[in-house]
């Protein structure tokens, strides 16, 4: 068994690894990109036009194999960071501590709710978890009334069949 | 078919026996977590896979069946994670079902609850301790709340929590 990588994998194993490293880039000074979700996809696209001018400059010495193989490499490792960085900027828990921690002072559940919120209420909380399915066009708000979309209706029956699958409770 | 080709059928093959089994062993390991049924079974069905095809099959490249197998694995983990306890699917799955829902419904019903339930799970990780109704960190909590914000400051994350959606009339912050 041959344990070297060619080219293109060896190019994607590094493109992956240096994700975090531009990030880090971008969290700072003037490249600093501000919103979360950008600044990953700003990283991802560096990273991704990185390893395909390698692969554009080596052309000649490349089989069609290494790169379907490389790409799928670089895929999953996106999808493993990417994954990563939504737990640290966004999990749940994570940050219920943090705010906690940061408040300083014993907090009742709701002055907890209002600390996570950034001085909020849980309907703000609400609405930010909904801004997910509004803004994905899966649900919208009629009348205070949130009703499905057909996008969201599809979405469901896709979350039934998954959870079906994985032994969730429906 | 080419050594290479060889290698991503081996990749492809035990990838597809990860997809079957994950969900028998969520189902016979209820007590575990979910996430360490997936590792610990992508990377026994891996490293099981390899061997075998090492020992049976003419010599092959190790990289590119181990790159659609981590791929495949990944993207099922992910799919999984989806799944298993977005707030947001929560609340799409009951509105499904129902046809719709006010929104003070919602937060009582579902928003409340998830928050709830993660308080709780704090407290019975040992990292939130629970008295006259209130909550302080433990000397632990506040030693993993020091990690998390050591790298929140390496990363200039300033206020996690919130995705930040503008929705209309909603004064939510943003990041």
């Amino acid at each position: 068994m041959t344990i070297l990588p060619p080219l293109a994998i060896l190019a994607a194993l590094v493109a992956a690894l240096v994700l975090p490293l531009v990030l880090l880039g971008l969290s700072h000074g003037p490249w600093r990109v501000a919103p979360l979700g950008r600044r990953f996809h700003v990283a991802a696209l560096l990273v991704l036009a990185g390893w395909g001018t390698t692969m554009l400059l080596h052309w000649a010495t490349l089989s069609a194999v290494d790169l379907f193989a490389a790409f799928c490499l670089l895929a999953g490792a996106l999808l493993a960071e990417f994954t990563l960085w939504t737990l640290v900027c966004w999990g749940f828990s994570i940050t219920l501590l943090l705010e906690l921690v940061r408040a300083d002072r014993p907090l009742d559940r709701d002055a907890w709710i209002a600390a996570y919120t950034g001085g909020g209420t849980i309907e703000q909380f609400t609405h930010d978890r909904l801004g997910v399915l509004l803004h994905h066009g899966m649900a919208r708000v009629d009348d205070g009334l949130l009703s499905p979309t057909p996008r969201g209706l599809v979405t469901a029956r896709l979350d039934g069949l998954l959870r079906l699958w994985f032994g969730l409770r429906p | 078919m080419s050594d290479a080709e060889l290698s991503l059928l081996v990749g492809f093959a035990s990838a597809g026996v990860q997809v079957l089994t994950v969900p028998i062993g969520l189902r016979l390991f209820r007590r575990v977590a979910p996430v360490l049924v997936h590792v610990v079974g992508a990377v026994g069905i891996h490293l099981g896979a390899t061997l075998l095809a090492w020992g049976m099959l003419p010599p092959f490249p190790y990289w590119h069946g181990a790159c659609l197998f981590g791929f495949i694995s990944i993207f099922y983990l992910f799919g999984f994670s989806a799944v298993y306890k977005s707030v947001s699917l929560t609340v799409l799955r009951k509105i499904c079902k129902s046809g719709g829902m006010p929104l003070e419904l919602v937060v009582q019903q579902h928003v409340l609850p998830s928050f709830t339930e993660r308080m709780d799970l704090l407290v019975a990780m040992g990292l939130v301790q629970h008295s006259d109704q209130a909550f302080v960190p433990t000397p632990l909590g506040r030693e993993k709340a020091a990690n998390m914000l050591r790298l929140h400051a390496a990363l200039g994350i300033r206020k996690g929590g919130l995705y930040g959606f503008s929705v209309p009339g909603d004064p939510a912050p943003k990041n």
